[in-house]
């Protein structure tokens, strides 16, 4: 495949962000390769109801 | 490529948290990883010492990244070699996040998050098939008495669900052992 870019004039005035999170990017720039990550983990097991016990700490 | 100049008259910004990065400038490699236990307790709680990503296969397991099986002829024509942006306002960048301004060669970043929530157990509450009954501390052997905060917040012995849970005392061990 062929790929053919012209970059032509980029101006832009304000940018309002609220947040920049969990494995993203805002850049201002030119990048050639980019790779993101992020994972989030809760299933039903992580909703516990009863005593509150401590997680099993480092052993 | 990678040639452009990136122009920022104004930059605001709040909270860089959290392996997370504002660059001024160029970049060849980028690489950023960050990992959170987020644990919610219905009551304000907290033993200190408790926690560890070896316990949970979220902050293990590999990600696989898509395999780029098609060869790309990339050709790019910078026609005006600067990038501007008057003004930016961004309340937070958190969680092996970057801002930058400026040009990035490679970019490589990771966040892996475990969240878990624990609610208070009322006396009639019954046990549905998602919810893990669990034991007193007492009853685990992890040592708390080291614990900078006090367990006394779950005493349970004296109170009406302490004949719930000993009644339960058995079932919810093999549960636990799983």
């Amino acid at each position: 495949m062929n790929f053919q870019v012209y970059n032509r004039e980029l101006q832009v005035g304000e940018l309002k962000i609220i947040g920049v999170a969990s494995s993203s990017i805002c850049l201002v720039g030119d990048a050639q390769t980019i790779q993101l990550a992020a994972t989030f983990d809760t299933p039903a097991e992580s909703l516990i109801i009863g005593p509150f016990v401590p997680l099993h700490p480092k052993i | 490529m990678l040639q452009r100049t990136s122009v920022v008259d104004k930059l605001s910004v709040n909270v860089v948290s959290f392996s997370s990065t504002v660059e001024i400038g160029d970049v060849t490699y980028y690489q950023a990883l960050s990992r959170a236990l987020a644990v919610q307790r219905q009551r304000e709680l907290f033993y200190g010492t408790e926690g560890h990503f070896k316990n949970y296969s979220v902050f293990s397991e590999p990600i696989v990244l898509p395999p780029i099986t098609e060869r790309v002829e990339s050709h790019f024509e910078n026609l005006k070699p600067i990038i501007k942006v008057q003004h930016i306002n961004i309340t937070g960048v958190s969680s092996a996040s970057l801002l930058q301004v400026g040009n990035c060669r490679h970019l490589y970043s990771e966040a892996r998050i475990k969240h878990i929530r624990q609610l208070e157990q009322t006396v009639n509450t019954p046990v549905g098939e998602n919810l893990i009954q669990l034991n007193a501390p007492s009853q685990l052997d992890i040592v708390t008495s080291e614990s900078p905060v006090s367990v006394t917040g779950t005493d349970i012995t004296e109170s009406e669900i302490s004949d719930n849970v000993s009644n339960n005392q058995e079932p919810s061990s093999t549960q636990n052992d799983e």
